[in-house]
């Protein structure tokens, strides 16, 4: 008995030598708790119940997707479905922000989340002293995400940052 | 029996070796020199003589609207991702001719 658990103990001692630990894997339920955990101590008591002070207009919804489409595409996708090349590698994976998930937490929980970033996963901390619009603002832009139309999502690629591969690949296509 | 125990151990980790995972999707440009059914030939920017297959799964694009593979002609510049096995294409960028 005890050899057969050795050995069963192995296997996974044997890929993880062989492999490593790799962030392609999902989280386990552990994992996945502790990043919630995380995400909930990213949230001061002062800001939890607090309410947008930006009012939303089409002017802060455009605005706001702009900066998104710049600093938040990358992982989470002009949709913000989270379905890009990083956002599926990173551990945990970028969430589906038109979820309830996401969409559930209040307003001064998502703010509180962009300010102070998650630690222990991919998500950053944004912003600084000074800029408390900004980030209100995109907190009306996730709280739209769910019903964007695909003409918006289409009008956010001006704005995302283009590598030079990208740019070279572009004008490549164009014939240039 | 302790003889047994390293011999079974050292197979499992041997076999350890076949989840061994693929890097990353490789992308080229270049422009279309032949297409034979499903085997595209490419010669790249880079000056490489390269061939890929398209399968169901490929998808092709033109800007933001969707192509298809009959867009793909001989003197075809073009973007190609390929899938981790290196031969097949996951996304075919079609731009000019």
């Amino acid at each position: 008995m005890l050899v057969v658990l050795i050995v069963i103990a192995l296997v996974p001692a044997g890929a993880i030598l062989q492999h490593g630990i790799s962030a392609r894997d999902e989280p386990t339920r552990g994992e996945a708790m502790i990043a919630r955990m995380m995400r909930h101590f990213a949230v001061p008591a002062k800001l939890r119940d607090a309410k947008n002070p930006i009012p939303v207009t089409p002017e802060v919804l455009t605005e706001a997707s702009r900066h998104f489409a710049d600093h938040c595409a990358q992982c989470h996708g002009n949709d913000g479905r989270g379905k890009t090349e990083v956002g599926k590698s990173l551990y945990p994976k970028a969430p589906d922000m038109t979820l309830a998930s996401t969409q559930d937490l209040s307003d001064g929980e998502l703010f509180a989340i962009i300010r102070n970033g998650v630690r222990l996963t991919g998500m950053p901390a944004w912003g600084g002293d000074g800029d408390d619009a900004e980030d209100w603002k995109l907190v009306r832009f996730i709280r739209h995400m769910p019903n964007m139309s695909k003409e918006e999502i289409r009008a956010m690629k001006r704005f995302n940052p283009i590598s030079r591969a990208d740019l070279e690949e572009e004008e490549f296509l164009n014939g240039k | 029996m302790i003889r047994k125990l390293i011999v079974v151990s050292l197979l499992l980790f041997v076999a350890t070796a076949a989840f061994a995972h693929a890097g990353h999707h490789h992308k080229y440009l270049g422009t279309v020199t032949a297409v034979h059914g499903d085997e595209v030939s490419l010669h790249t920017t880079d000056g490489h003589d390269v061939t890929f297959t398209v399968t169901s799964a490929t998808s092709f694009k033109r800007g933001d609207a969707d192509a298809s593979r009959n867009d793909v002609t001989v003197g075809t510049r073009v973007s190609v991702e390929m899938t981790l096995d290196g031969k097949t294409a996951s996304v075919v960028k079609v731009g000019a001719k």
